[in-house]
């Protein structure tokens, strides 16, 4: 049998205490009545309190005692002084024991005290260290105060909990999470509570441990909150929240309790920040994305209008002019016919330049025939004035029409990835390959050129055009991949998906939906 | 003989009213209706059935490219003529392709017009004579279908991705290998096979192994 097993059980103990006290007798007894035994008493006496408690080795001190009477008696023959002698000396020896029963029942206490508060201390630091990976890893406003008020319930279950946090743009406190307080009126009426007021007013603690009894605690003590601990979330000297705790039975807060939800408090505020930053960012980020995709979006429909109007507008107006032009020349003498054919040659240059500048913009192809065409017509023209060969291949693509946006992005890319093999690869050929496949469109531009080293470039913004593509790319939830490297080449590769459903739109639907129309 | 009789289509006033003018100075021509858009035009060509339609390409309504596919299929017996300003083959192609007999570019002669429209009377193809049927057949060429490999489509980052999952590694130890984390490896990987069209790391590996990318 184990020590733990004998210690668990209480008649264990008394039986091998009381066994013991009666040897430590018999010793007594055997021994030479000179020879005081009394001490080793102490030794079944110091097993049974520290192990059963107070009441039992207060017993078995007089026990102890008693055994030693016996003795006494049975040894000492001779005549004493006063008959009372042996007892008054068993009195005072139960006195000693009971004495030092006492001394260590009160060590064991106190030991035991200390045991429980540190475990306490270091439940807590743990629950703050939690907390703190909680909040720093997470940043949602909400989940963070949730976390806060999950700490506190672990500890204290029962108590009721609310979280106000002070908004941003208005200023006014406004409930944000709370716990056990949903139920009633309670977190409207915590808002204009005097308590809470107070604490923002002096940006400390506020404490209530005696009942909640004035005339504006009435709704509290109604739903059997007693005390109450409210804290102020402070950063920069700044009232961000309210962090308010009530207790359901009548409570001392202590300085180490306030000292805890204090730094508990402390963890969050950061968290808080953290997340408030983090929203900020993104919500930046989300505009700066919506932003540049207007951009795209108004820059293209200007295009497109510019690129209409001269086409239609300017050029049916030069075409109208060259008709009336050419029917003059029948009716001319000689002289004069010369003269309209120059000024129609003119015109005719004119109207080449308009159409050209108006294809510039923006091909109409785009918008009347579809990727494919433009793709062809373009790289028929890149090939005559740049001098380089574009081998283009495609797979999937006849026939297909893709939402305007999808189109767009896809000709604009492939046109500035060619502008860039042009201006910077210094090759007479290149590769272009245009895949359809279930739902993604894939670009590949390719050259064996001059390359370059994309980080740097896009780094030192020399690389407007590189962002640009991939800007296109990422608005349409596609992906844009550049890879280069100096003297061997560059390659371009952009997945941009596309919903399949957009193919059922017949060409001329969209040519009367085109801007500019 | 009697005249040929004519709808004409076109949106713009000065286009419009210049080509009226230069028809009608034509003996044996005859405009029998006009159309100020693509809707009209399809209208009066039902309701009068003219020999020819003259129609814009760009219209509003209802663009030319249309006006003449429904037009040929429903009237077999009337012929269109496309009037176009852009001398693209890929226009004439869809121009075409819709059932036009005929292709003019306005910047052409006025003598293209009434010749273009007694040669399709005569049931014979006319094109402006700056186009040829030798640059539309070209552009045909280039415009045909290849067949690509899907292979190509991987990124060089993706190719090795693909080659080190086929050969059976982890998502951790290729991450190691590539200096990505093991989340980027997986997306990566995802990528892979959608572009491939595998559902699996199974397909994936037979998928190597048929190409002949396993070691």
């Amino acid at each position: 049998m184990s020590f733990r097993k004998i210690t668990n059980s209480k008649l264990h103990i008394i039986s091998i205490s009381l066994l013991g006290v009666f040897i430590v007798g018999v010793a007594d007894y055997v021994t030479p009545i000179e020879i005081s035994l009394a001490i080793f008493y102490l030794l079944p006496i110091s097993f049974v309190t520290w192990f059963a408690g107070r009441i039992e080795g207060v017993i078995l001190s007089s026990v102890a005692a008693a055994i030693w009477l016996i003795g006494d008696f049975l040894l000492v023959e001779r005549p004493l002084s006063y008959a009372a002698v042996p007892y008054w000396n068993a009195i005072m020896q139960d006195g000693v024991f009971v004495i030092i029963v006492l001394l260590l029942s009160r060590l064991k206490v106190a030991l035991l005290h200390e045991k429980q508060s540190s475990r306490l201390k270091s439940d807590m630091l743990r629950q703050i260290g939690q907390l703190n990976l909680a909040v720093t890893s997470n940043f949602d406003l909400e989940s963070v105060g949730k976390s806060l008020l999950d700490t506190i319930e672990l500890f204290f279950p029962g108590w009721a909990t609310s979280l106000m946090l002070v908004n941003e743009h208005s200023g006014s406190l406004e409930h944000f999470v709370s716990r056990n307080l949903e139920e009633s009126k309670c977190t409207t009426e915590l808002l204009n509570w005097y308590g809470t007021r107070e604490i923002i007013k002096s940006k400390a603690a506020f404490v209530q441990n005696h009942h909640l009894d004035r005339r504006d605690d009435r709704l509290f003590a109604r739903m059997g909150w007693i005390s109450h601990l409210g804290l102020p979330l402070l950063t920069r000297g700044e009232v961000l929240g309210v962090l308010s705790i009530f207790t359901d039975e009548e409570h001392n807060f202590t300085d180490e309790e306030i000292a805890f939800f204090t730094t508990l408090a402390g963890q969050a505020v950061i968290g808080l920040q953290n997340a408030r930053l983090f929203a900020e960012i993104r919500n930046g980020h989300q505009q700066l994305k919506e932003l540049s995709r207007r951009l795209l979006d108004v820059q293209e429909t200007d295009r497109c209008h510019i690129a209409r109007e001269l086409h239609d507008e300017v050029g049916q107006i030069l075409t109208g002019l060259q008709m009336t032009l050419e029917m003059t020349g029948h009716s001319c003498d000689k002289e004069a016919n010369i003269t309209l054919a120059k000024a129609q040659s003119l015109v005719n240059d004119l109207i080449r330049h308009v159409r050209g500048l108006s294809l510039d913009l923006r091909p109409s192809l785009l918008d009347d025939l579809g990727l494919l065409p433009t793709l062809l017509w373009h790289m028929e023209r890149y090939s005559s004035t740049t001098g380089v060969k574009v081998n283009f291949n495609h797979d999937g693509l006849e026939g297909k029409r893709f939402l305007p946006q999808v189109e767009t992005a896809a000709y604009r890319i492939v046109q500035e990835a060619l502008t860039n093999v042009a201006r910077h690869a210094k090759v007479d050929c290149t590769l272009v390959h245009v895949w359809c496949m279930r739902d993604l469109l894939i670009l590949k531009i390719q050259d064996t050129g001059a390359g370059f080293d994309p980080g740097t470039a896009i780094r030192a913004g020399r690389a407007n055009g590189l962002t640009g593509m991939r800007e296109r790319a990422s608005l349409l939830g596609g992906e844009l991949s550049i890879e280069s490297i100096s003297g061997t080449g560059t390659c371009i590769i952009a997945e941009l998906p596309f919903d399949e459903t957009s193919d059922k739109m017949t060409a001329n639907e969209r040519y009367n939906d085109s801007p500019g129309r | 003989m009697n005249d040929i009789t004519i709808v004409l289509a076109d949106d713009h006033p000065i286009v419009h009213e210049g080509l009226r003018v230069l028809i009608e100075a034509e003996p044996g021509l005859a405009i029998i209706g006009e159309a100020n858009d693509g809707l009209e035009a399809l209208r009066l060509t039902e309701k009068l059935q003219p020999n020819v339609l003259l129609a814009d390409l760009a219209m509003s309504g209802l663009s030319g490219l249309e006006v003449t596919r429904q037009v040929t299929k429903r009237f077999p017996l009337i012929r269109v003529i496309v009037l176009s300003m852009h001398a693209d083959e890929a226009y004439v192609l869809e121009a075409l392709r819709n059932g036009a007999s005929g292709y003019i570019l306005k910047e052409s002669s006025v003598m293209e017009v009434t010749k273009g429209i007694k040669e399709v009377v005569a049931g014979r193809r006319f094109l402006s004579f700056s186009l040829s049927q030798e640059s539309i057949d070209a552009y045909i060429e280039r415009a045909k279908t290849h067949t690509l490999d899907p292979y190509d489509t991987l990124t060089s980052r993706e190719r090795e991705v693909f080659q080190l999952t086929a050969e059976c590694h982890t998502s951790a130890e290729i991450g190691r290998r590539l200096f990505i984390s093991p989340r980027t490896v997986e997306i990566h990987r995802q990528n892979v096979m959608r572009k491939l069209g595998l559902r699996n790391q199974g397909e994936l590996i037979r998928y190597a192994a048929r190409r002949c990318l396993l070691p």
